[in-house]
């Protein structure tokens, strides 16, 4: 066989191995990279240093291929055997670096995978301003502390806790489960989320909470949440109104809104059905099912629906009020925050936002909702 | 006045897995399907210039709506295979060739008739899919071109997006 042979039989196992991992069958799809795999190295070994590019471009997707098919060590022997090469251009050699310290993350994270509990959810920031390996740190910080939130909300629920409207996580919840930043290659700019084992763990009423199933009920969410455009899906898997209210808002609060990134991609290694991309059309859809919940003004006493634009300026949950800076310098007060919760909130102070309200026969604003505003 | 652009039967003018070309080809469908009924008119943006395409499908029945649920898969692969149609009317480019990447799979590009043995002289394909208005697909353009060029350095590439909903391909060198 040719190098064109090997290379378009390798083409046909990894298609097969793509149409297996949409259909879920991971373990199909990996059978069949390998045997892709096997069949771009021969291709590989066919072509001599007198196409630099094509013996790059062949190495690197020689090398993808044993990488999805989990075979690390010919995949690892394989990068470092055309690293060696002089001819590999830069493309290829950068490709082939960046799969080298995914094999090393992936080796570290089977190393560390006594300390943690199963399942990890992984992170990638991608688009506008974020470089690869690289991103604004307000952009991360905000997003982690989102996800942090939600992940805390979720272990709650799940422990059938009353919404907590103010204040961190309760002692018992936040010493049982401590979510880490686990770092990853670069790619665009990711890491992963994962719950740190805790001898305090034993303290947690398991009958109502499995551990282990933290970081697919956080993807049960997240998933639901961002892709429901009825509300009916998240209904059914959050039950509780002012739980389902919240967590909307949390992940209303992690799509885009500046242009400084464009999607945040939520996916899990133990879970290759799940992926979840938050981007532009994420916001349109939540909009639609956050405001069919809201409050609605009593008309029939003169009540009216309002919209502020501008900066959060100050904001106090305990006394009920938050005061907005509108384009015209105006400082507007909106009371009755009863349907805010301080980690939906908080991110927002001291920046462009838009209130929603019910403005009374009397003038007065009562609070529905708030939301980062686009730019 | 629209001519037609042909997303289904790209094989063997393209030389890459036929089965996967189809199923780019169904994937199509399902997003195109999703916001438009056929015969539908996009209108294609390159070097300046807009060339308007009519395109063509076969209804989908529910059985190939549910086969690719995934709405973000279902936009990458569909907007792959009509960025490929779109790039052979506009610049005479075929996909020669599949590579895979740590996360999916990179297409080459050559003059038709190139053999598909030789990435020599091949360009890149960076392709994106969108359900957004135009001003997102145009801003997913830039993105796309600035990734590409962040990734490949000196690489001969071109980056296409495909609004669905939009009825915009967007083909530009990055």
């Amino acid at each position: 066989m040719d190098w064109l042979a090997h290379h378009q039989q390798s083409e046909a196992h990894a298609s097969r191995a793509h149409e297996h991992l949409r259909q879920g069958r991971t373990q199909d799809a990996e059978d069949a990279f390998r045997l892709a795999a096997e069949a771009e190295e021969a291709a590989l070994a066919l072509l001599d240093e007198s196409k630099p590019r094509t013996l790059g471009i062949t190495a690197v997707s020689a090398v993808s291929l044993w990488f999805k098919g989990k075979d690390f060590v010919r995949a690892s022997r394989l990068a470092h055997r055309y690293l060696a090469m002089p001819a590999i251009n830069d493309a290829a050699r950068a490709q082939l670096d960046d799969l080298l310290l995914t094999l090393y993350n992936e080796r570290d994270k089977q190393r560390m995978s006594g300390q943690f509990l199963p399942g990890s959810v992984t992170v990638a920031v991608r688009g506008g301003e974020v470089l690869r390996g690289a991103a604004p740190l307000d952009l991360i910080v905000e997003k982690v502390k989102t996800l942090q939130s939600m992940f805390y909300r979720v272990v709650e629920m799940a422990a059938n806790k009353p919404l907590r409207k103010r204040g961190g996580p309760t002692k018992d919840v936040a010493d049982s489960f401590e979510p880490w930043l686990v770092q990853e290659a670069p790619g665009s700019f990711q890491f992963s989320v994962a719950v740190k084992v805790n001898g305090q763990m034993d303290l947690f009423d398991k009958e109502r909470l499995e551990a282990a199933d933290i970081a697919k009920k956080f993807l049960d969410v997240v998933t639901t949440v961002a892709s429901d455009s009825t509300g009916e899906a998240t209904k059914e898997l959050i039950p509780d109104p002012e739980y389902r209210a919240t967590f909307r808002k949390l992940v209303r609060n992690l799509t885009p809104t500046s242009g400084s990134f464009e999607a945040l991609v939520i996916t899990s290694k133990e879970r290759d059905d799940v992926a979840v991309a938050i981007d532009e059309t994420t916001r349109p859809r939540l909009a639609g099912v956050l405001k069919a919940e809201q409050p609605k003004p009593d008309e029939a006493s003169g009540e009216v629906p309002a919209e502020l634009v501008g900066v959060l300026r100050a904001l106090d949950l305990d006394k009920d009020w938050l005061k907005v800076e509108t384009q015209d310098g105006a400082q507007v007060e909106v009371n009755k925050l009863s349907q805010a919760v301080d980690d939906v909130i908080g991110p927002m102070v001291n920046k462009r936002v838009v209130v929603r309200a019910i403005k009374t026969k009397k003038g007065d604003l009562r609070f529905t909702d708030i939301e980062l505003a686009e730019d | 006045m629209s001519r037609p652009l042909r997303f289904e039967n790209l094989h063997p003018r393209h030389p890459i897995d036929p089965h996967q070309l189809q199923g780019y080809a169904n994937a199509a469908k399902v997003c195109l399907e999703k916001h438009h009924a056929p015969p539908v008119t996009f209108e294609a943006v390159s070097k300046g210039e807009t060339v308007a395409y009519e395109l063509q499908w076969q209804p989908i029945d529910d059985m190939l709506r549910r086969s690719y649920n995934n709405a973000d898969d279902a936009k990458r692969d569909g907007a792959y295979v009509i960025a490929f149609a779109a790039v052979e009317d506009l610049e005479g480019l075929v996909s020669i060739g599949r590579a895979e990447t740590k996360t999916g799979a990179d297409y080459y590009l050559a003059p038709a008739g190139t053999s598909p043995e030789d990435f020599e002289n091949a360009v890149r394909l960076e392709v994106s899919g969108t359900d957004g208005n135009p001003s997102q697909a145009k801003t997913r353009l830039r993105q796309k071109q600035q990734q590409t060029r962040d990734g490949t350095g000196e690489e001969p590439a071109i980056a296409a997006v495909v609004g669905f909903r939009s009825k915009l391909i967007l083909v530009e060198r990055a």
